[in-house]
């Protein structure tokens, strides 16, 4: 019982996350145009509690993904939050519709999903 | 005429035109339409006219699971109990799923090694449809229509069609008005009705039962010349037939035959009697779908669950497009979704509520005002409910859960390996038993997992939740056999090809090898889909008396 409890929190850390971007859609404005990347992982709110069991979890996993998605994301020009919103809503969806996923706690999750985890707890 | 073998002391041998061997569905429908034909007809049933214990018995077999005898084989198979012996066979307890196999089960398909029927599917199909009058399916509700007769939509959760399909699968029996809104509202078809209230009885044609064909008797192993018919009340007599009929199920039909005839049996001269058996690889465990919110729960489970279509009761499944499913060398695999039964839910709460109302059980009536306020506050969905006739909670306001629990099933790649055989033990008739052999391949072991992971880029992508694989997925597809109950869709044991070094019997059903035997059951199934076999068996047992007629 305990490790389904466990995974729901993650889970729910994982929605919270997806959602939590969506909610920005209605966000106008920042301080900082150009980093909205920073100002989205960090609007996050979630459970402080699990953390080391997130950092530990994510230490298991190479970085690749990460650094792919790092690169993709500072070469690409986005004019405004809703943009940056559509590029990644876009590239979780492609993500999973080419299988492109990894096995976090038995839970399928795309390899951004796994990059916005790193971001904040990595 | 329905006749106990012990009123047949008196005559000297039976003899018949067609001597059909198993009263369950498929021996049911061959009696019923070769009866009212020209043919002296004898349908053998080993049970009495009521399933009874003592003839359950008879079903013991042994289970060696890839070659090796396994300690906890008694909870993977249940012989005794599972297959039943009675007017109606298997039919007296079954769950009644019905739907036709897909064209890619018909298919040699080169990822499947032994795959591939001798008949297409469209030879096949305009058979399911007559079909239906015995299994009283009132409705073609495999037509993608349905959707939206029954106001759904049948793409409303954005699934990629290019991968899936919903599909939705029937039980037999017309609903009785009273089951909307109960728990289960199952009026599933029993086929013993048929033997018992025939009414193109003919004096000529008999239903024997406490008949157990134990033996066929050939000299030279290309015709039978009698059968041998033993009773658990010590009776035995010699039926002459010109054409014998075995459709007596996955088990009892390669039993007979390795019982039979000369040397290592009956039609068994390429050593395939019992071989490729398959059942229906199946788990509740394997995987479940954590939605993103309860209410695409909620949704999920509105269109996943039993929908009261036309006189029947029906429920929709995920499977897998024919193109997919060869891109990704898939076995043919349904996906249901089940939610958790929650005793606190509005709609459960309702339905005890209706029933005490009913009932007049007034004293049991004891909610809480928060109940109350649920059912109040739910009450357009549960009046939907109930004219729908819809029998698990759907569309409430206040979902439970966002987890939703799914059901596995595939079909088993036939392996040569995977075998029945006669074992040196013998039942209270003097039949040797079965010795079954289950054997599962590496494609049935890389299944679910491959399946995992589809379902998870298609939830993904539909943005409807993610899959979560069971904890020690890995331990458990390596004990798939241990898992599950392979006792309940037998197949494949006497499959059928055009050539007699691939199969036992052709096209028609006919032995290649002896020329007045024919086999009508999920043994002559040279791959099995994932649907329940009886709706086939009974769409090939048509086939066949329209070929004999």
């Amino acid at each position: 019982m305990k490790h389904i409890k466990k995974r729901r929190i993650f889970l729910k850390k994982i929605s919270y996350l997806f959602f939590a971007f969506i909610g920005f859609f209605t966000i106008k404005k920042f301080n900082d145009k150009n980093d909205y990347l920073s100002i989205f992982v960090n609007k996050i709110n979630l459970l402080d509690s699990q953390k080391k069991n997130i950092t530990k979890i994510l230490n298991k996993y190479n970085y690749s993904h990460y650094q792919k998605f790092i690169s993709d994301y500072k070469i690409s020009n986005f004019n405004s939050f809703e943009d940056f919103s559509i590029w990644l809503s876009e590239r979780i969806k492609k993500e999973y519709a080419k299988n492109e996923m990894v096995i976090l706690e038995n839970t399928f999750v795309s390899k951004t999903e796994v990059s916005l985890l790193i971001i904040k707890y990595g | 005429m329905i006749i106990d073998l012990k009123k047949l002391q008196n005559i000297e041998d039976i003899k018949c035109d067609f001597c059909i061997v198993g009263a369950g569905a498929a021996g049911t429908i061959l009696y019923d339409k070769l009866s009212k034909s020209k043919f002296e007809i004898v349908l053998l049933e080993s049970g009495m006219v009521d399933v009874d214990e003592n003839y359950q018995e008879l079903n013991k077999g042994e289970l060696l699971l890839q070659g090796k005898d396994n300690i906890n084989k008694d909870d993977v198979i249940d012989y005794v109990n599972m297959r039943l012996r009675g007017l109606g066979g298997t039919t007296n307890h079954w769950g009644g799923q019905c739907f036709p196999f897909y064209e890619i089960d018909f298919l040699k398909r080169n990822w499947i090694k032994n795959s591939g029927w001798p008949i297409s599917r469209d030879d096949l199909y305009p058979y399911y449809k007559k079909a239906n009058e015995y299994f009283e399916i009132s409705k073609d509700v495999w037509h993608e229509k349905i959707w939206e007769e029954i106001g759904l939509e049948s793409n409303l959760l954005k699934l990629n069609n290019n991968k899936v399909n919903i599909t939705f699968g029937c039980r037999a029996g017309f609903l009785k008005k009273s089951t909307a809104m109960t728990i289960s509202g199952w009026n599933v078809v029993n086929f013993k009705k048929y033997l018992v209230n025939s009414k193109n009885d003919k004096p000529n044609n008999k239903i024997i039962y406490d008949a157990t064909l134990t033996k066929l008797v050939s000299e030279n192993n290309n015709h039978i010349n009698y059968g041998v018919i033993k009773s658990l009340h010590g009776i035995e007599k010699k039926i002459f037939a010109k054409n014998f009929i075995l459709s007596s199920g996955g088990y009892e039909v390669p039993r007979i035959l390795l019982n039979s005839g000369k040397g290592k049996g009956l039609a068994n001269n390429n050593d395939l009697v019992g071989r490729y058996y398959v059942g229906h690889p199946n788990s509740l465990d394997f995987m479940k779908l954590i939605c993103n919110t309860k209410e695409i729960a909620a949704k999920l489970m509105w269109n996943f669950g039993w929908h009261k279509i036309d006189k029947n009761e029906s429920r929709p499944h995920l499977s897998f497009k024919k193109s997919f499913q060869e891109k990704n060398s898939l076995l043919n695999t349904g996906i249901w979704f089940a939610g958790h039964d929650e005793k606190n839910h509005p709609i459960y709460i309702a339905k005890q509520l209706r029933r005490d109302l009913l009932n007049k059980n007034f004293k049991n009536i004891d909610l809480s005002t928060k109940e109350y306020l649920l059912i109040l506050k739910n009450i357009d969905e549960i009046l939907l409910n109930i004219k729908r006739g819809y029998f698990n909670p759907r569309g409430v306001k206040n979902p439970m859960l966002e987890e939703v629990d799914i059901f596995y099933s595939a079909e088993q790649a036939p392996s040569k390996d995977s075998r029945i055989y006669l074992s040196d033990k013998k039942d209270m008739l003097g039949m040797n038993k079965i010795v079954l052999d289950w054997h599962l391949n590496e494609l049935d072991r890389e299944n679910p997992l491959k399946i995992a992971e589809h379902l998870a880029s298609i939830f993904g992508e539909a943005n409807v939740g993610k899959i979560v694989v069971a904890e020690n997925l890995q331990e458990k597809i390596n004990n798939f056999e241990n898992i599950m109950d392979a006792s309940s869709h037998p197949s494949g044991t006497t499959r059928m090809s055009n050539l007699k070094e691939n199969g036992v019997v052709d096209k028609n059903l006919k032995s290649h090898f002896v020329d007045n035997l024919y086999i009508c059951s999920s043994s002559v199934f040279p791959t099995s889909c994932y649907a329940s076999p009886t709706y086939s068996i009974g769409a090939l047992a048509i086939r066949l008396s329209e070929h004999l007629i």
